[in-house]
């Protein structure tokens, strides 16, 4: 089925307009990555550097405080807690979709309802929890918050996942021999693949940008940013190609990265499911 | 099966990333063991909590560091190092002192030592200034402030004012004399109307953002004009008076006539001061004149910076006086810390004369000891205008240090905006925010 | 009996971690605000507690400056509305457009959609500020090269403070609609397609009769989330205005910080938090029962 041509044409357009709408705002800030810094905080804002200069990357990550250790933090803390929110996740869906069980329904929904807390709120009494228990200023104790921020919404969207995935296929599994644990791990979890591709996702990317609870709960563990926020320190003296440099390391590989992962599963879902 | 081996090998790395990541997950950040004071710690972790500008000069911390640790060669320092803008040096101390973790220095508004103190967060400090060698050193006024209610809580990192910079090469291109700045309201009202090409650049540029630097320069017209904050028994609120509505109506008129922009009420303070530096604006009220330039036009010295730049008293009212603010920041030592008496020691040192000169004389700011006010040749080296921070200090106000004094500030600031806006007249706005603050005062 | 214990047994060991953690983090911490929401506590001294009942609530319903019912709640209802209604919106055409079977470069496009989630809320906010920056920023530099004179203040009008902050926040959060949809749009076997076009479906009846249903569950998970992340946002607001000027966009998240965090009434502040709890309670509870009104329409 061939749409008509006008069609194709309007939808590439639109396409595009909304690429050009989501770069741009941040055209400039990441641009300032290769100026001077002189040119970065000069008026009027330059779209092209007129010395481009990969000076920036030596002075953030070698001579400045920053350095690669707040992205080091941030990448294990995003990991860690990708992976407790959604193996987490990915139990409760599959226990919510697939087995009765008294309160069943008064637990999915108060579950969801835990999502409407502002954390700003518990972050006191958390602080005070954290500091009993040791988990202030450690990774694991970041890792367990940013995996509370994203469960209830990847335990719903999983349940829906594996709500679409008929029971027949694990039953049929299972008269030819399977395990309940097999019958899940070989017939549904591929199927529901782009359901743990996207709750890891938001997992990740909920967990690498947060700043406020890691400002307040770490002290030298330091996600990146955090780090970040030192470079606006004083009202308005931002140190722009710091900054953007900055921003730079922390978009560019996370996007590259989203881009390699997204496309596995695609692959994935093209030979899986639909083959039946 | 090239499938199922596929799923199989994501499974694998995900086990082994989850091992990984819960093995490094257990590496905790640099926490050290608490330790009895008495005896002689052999690893002292200090943590200092100051404005994050106060890391990026030799002193006061470098100097301090350095000089405690060779004064106790057997224990080995590890100092956690933060730096915070002015809000959240505040949020974060009272955060941090909440969860039962408080740093084992703390940089302290003056304005937030009764907050503090009648929190109970402060460590009483008096005997140990009694006992300092320094301590007589300090400008007997400004001992005074470091008490509240009788104890002291800290010293003297450094005191700012309030001068008006001015830009001279914006004078010059409207004919004016760079030399003659303003000295009262009228002359700065005439001076920025001639100035004043908008929307290019502007005569005049305040603050009316929700900033405590917003109330800060108000209050400089405020006692200009006769007034203050508050009454005397401080039991009332006395901005509302006719003092203060001239001061609000004159900078509602600058707005109202064109001769400062309206963007005023947002950004920063900073981006108002900085802008007299980048030819936006001609005149404003700032704390630091020399130290702002030299941060925006690389390689500027004292000679340029002269030459296009001035530094003048703050114009008094018409009929009125000079005056201006004074603010500043001490270093105490909160209540629960583990080191107290090395806390005292690194801040006897950082807040010591000598450190003192080096970090106002970077920064542009005003000391504290009579030695060093005795000395200005040395800060005219550095600030060609020091003289005039110099003058205006004998006309310094201070704020009253209530623990209610933020959010007296905050209606305050909200009176400025409404009337900046034109959405209230001054006395209205004033009036409406003097009620709030006798709401508050009547706690 | 014994399966059906099993089964059960199963079921709650299943759903136990996710509880689990979810119990520790906010139940418990919550708990703990609801009742600090019923005592005058100051930050300064969390140790002294009064109990005062529901005054801390009195407090907040008759405050000035801001006023809770003529300020805070119209502004966070504006804001949570447009930045909703541009989010699921863009959201969902934009998986919508993605998703068709013949577009090429899909992969790009879906990466470049997701750039303002991978980006973090001060930088983002440091982002808008400079293009709204009314005497320095890139927004009115433009319009001053097509020529306009009259260049507006963004952010520092109370008219248009609001949509530039709605436009950033949709800028934001769209891409976190768009993924969403988009796995709801993959969970649809094509063969659906291929079968309604054998049946003779147009464009519009396929969207009415095969995507719109399977893909309903997604978008009222969609709507709830988005609903209850844009009424607790604060970060962005924060960085970008500070719930200026004159509380124009003082949304109740940023009320909060200012009343616990600035002025140190953590029992007000707590109050608000049980506030905020209702108001998502309440919206929570409005759209499923739209949903389930319009399931029951549809079955009709």
């Amino acid at each position: 089925m061939n749409p008509k041509p006008i069609w194709r044409v309007l939808t590439y357009i639109l396409l595009v307009l909304w690429a050009l709408f989501t770069v741009v705002p941040l055209y400039w800030l990441l641009s300032a990555t290769f100026k001077l810094p002189g040119e970065a905080i000069g008026y009027p804002p330059t779209l092209i550097p007129r010395h481009p200069t990969l000076g920036n990357f030596g002075e953030l990550l070698f001579r400045s405080k920053f350095g690669f250790t707040s992205y080091l933090n941030s990448i294990v803390i995003a990991i860690g807690a990708t992976l407790i929110s959604t193996v987490s996740a990915m139990l409760a869906g599959f226990g919510f979709s697939r087995f009765r069980f008294p309160l069943r329904n008064q637990i999915l929904v108060l579950i969801l309802l835990m999502q409407m807390v502002p954390l700003l709120a518990v972050i006191i009494p958390l602080y005070r929890l954290y500091s009993l228990y040791g988990l202030y200023d450690t990774r694991i104790g970041l890792m367990i918050i940013y995996a509370v921020r994203t469960v209830s919404m990847n335990t719903w969207l999983l349940k829906g996942y594996f709500d679409t995935i008929p029971v027949e296929i694990e039953e049929a599994a299972r008269i030819d021999g399977c395990s309940q644990l097999q019958a899940f791990f070989r017939i549904t979890f591929p199927i529901a693949a782009p359901g743990v591709a996207a709750a890891s996702i938001f997992a990740f990317f909920r967990s690498w940008n947060e700043f406020m609870i890691a400002m307040t709960l770490t002290s030298t563990v330091r996600p990146y940013t955090v780090e970040l926020y030192r470079f606006i320190g004083e009202h308005g003296e931002v140190d722009w190609s710091l900054l953007g440099t900055a921003s730079f390391i922390a978009i560019v590989p996370v996007l590259i990265l989203f881009s390699f992962f997204q496309k596995y599963f695609v692959i994935g879902l093209a030979g899986g499911a639909l083959k039946e | 099966m090239n499938k199922n081996s596929k799923w199989q090998i994501t499974l694998l790395v995900s086990v082994f990333l989850a091992a990984l990541c819960i093995g490094s997950a257990f590496s905790t950040g640099a926490q050290e063991e608490p330790v009895k004071e008495a005896m002689e710690a052999k690893e002292v972790t200090l943590t200092i909590f100051a404005r994050a500008y106060t890391w990026d000069q030799e002193a006061p911390w470098e100097v301090a560091k350095a000089e405690i640790q060779k004064r106790h060669p057997e224990t080995k320092f590890t100092f956690v190092e933060e730096g915070f803008g002015w809000a959240d040096l505040r949020a974060k101390f009272l955060i941090a002192a909440a969860g039962g973790n408080p740093p084992d220095v703390a940089q302290v508004d003056i304005i937030w030592v009764g907050e503090y103190v009648e929190g109970g967060l402060l460590t009483d400090l008096t005997d140990k200034l009694n006992a300092w060698s320094e301590w007589p050193d300090v400008v007997d006024s400004f001992k005074e402030s470091t008490k509240w209610k009788g104890p002291s809580y800290g010293t003297w990192l450094n005191t700012d004012v309030r001068v008006m910079g001015y830009n001279k090469k914006l004078f010059r291109k409207a004919g004016l004399d760079p030399n003659s700045p303003p000295e009262d309201w009228n002359q700065l009202y005439d001076m920025a109307k001639k100035i004043t090409s908008a929307p290019a650049y502007y005569g005049y540029g305040f603050p009316a953002m929700k900033e405590e630097e917003t109330s800060m320069r108000f209050f400089t017209m405020l006692y200009s004009a006769g007034g203050q904050i508050l009454t005397d028994d401080l039991k009332k609120a006395a901005f509302n008076s006719a003092a203060g509505v001239k001061a609000l109506a004159f900078n509602a008129k600058m707005v109202e006539d064109g001769l400062t922009p309206k963007s005023i009420v947002s950004g920063n303070y900073m981006d108002i001061d900085n802008a007299v530096f980048q030819d936006k604006f001609a005149m404003s009220y700032m704390t630091k004149t020399l130290g702002l330039a030299k941060k925006l036009i690389p390689d500027l010295t004292p000679e340029k910076f002269k030459q296009d730049f001035g530094a003048a008293p703050i114009p008094k009212a018409p009929g009125g006086e000079w005056s201006t603010m004074s603010g500043g920041y001490l270093l105490s030592v909160p209540k629960g810390t583990k080191h107290p008496d090395l806390a005292w020691e690194l801040i006897s040192i950082g807040a010591a004369p000598d450190a003192q000169f080096k970090y106002t004389s970077a920064r542009g700011y005003v000391p504290t000891f009579y030695s060093l006010m005795e000395r200005p040749e040395d800060y005219f080296s550095v600030d060609p205008y020091f003289n005039v921070i110099l003058n205006s200090l004998p006309y310094a106000h201070f704020r009253p240090g209530l623990p209610q004094y933020t959010e007296i500030s905050a209606a305050i600031q909200d009176a400025i905006q409404a009337a900046v806006l034109g959405q209230l007249s001054p006395k209205a706005a004033l009036d409406a925010a003097a009620v709030k603050v006798n709401q508050l005062l009547a706690q | 009996m014994r399966r059906q214990t099993r089964i059960i047994v199963n079921g709650y060991l299943l759903i136990l971690p996710a509880l689990l953690l979810i119990f520790l983090i906010i139940v418990y911490p919550l708990i703990q605000a609801v009742l600090l929401s019923l005592h005058e506590v100051k930050l300064a001294s969390l140790n002294r507690q009064t109990f005062v009942g529901l005054k801390n609530y009195l407090k907040i319903f008759t405050f000035l400056g801001p006023g809770f019912f003529t300020q805070v709640l119209p502004a966070t209802f504006y804001f949570v509305a447009g930045s909703m209604a541009g989010q699921l919106g863009f959201g969902l055409a934009m998986a919508l457009l993605v998703n068709q079977k013949w577009v090429r470069g899909k992969d790009i496009f879906r990466a470049i959609f997701i750039l303002p989630w991978v980006t973090s809320a001060i930088v983002i906010a440091i982002s808008w500020r400079f293009m709204y920056e009314p005497r320095l920023g890139v927004l009115n530099h433009l319009l001053v090269l097509i020529g306009v004179t009259n260049l507006p203040s963004w952010l520092n009008d109370l008219n248009l403070v609001m949509p530039c902050l709605i436009v950033a926040n949709v800028w934001h959060g769209t891409a976190f609609s768009f993924t969403l949809q988009t796995a709801g749009l993959q969970s649809i076997p094509y063969e659906l397609y291929e079968a309604a076009t054998v049946d003779g479906a147009g464009a519009g009846q396929k969207f009415r009769f095969v995507t719109f249903p399977l893909i309903r569950p997604f978008l009222m998970i969609n709507l709830v989330l988005i609903s209850m992340y844009t009424v607790n946002f604060f970060d962005l607001i924060y960085a970008m205005t500070n719930g200026g000027p004159l509380y124009r966009t003082e949304v109740i998240a940023v009320f909060l910080y200012h009343q616990a965090f600035e002025y140190g009434h953590m029992g007000t502040g707590a109050a608000v938090a049980v506030l905020i709890l209702v108001i998502n309670l309440v919206l929570t509870l409005l759209y499923m029962r739209l949903n389930r009104e319009k399931v029951a329409e549809q079955k009709r």
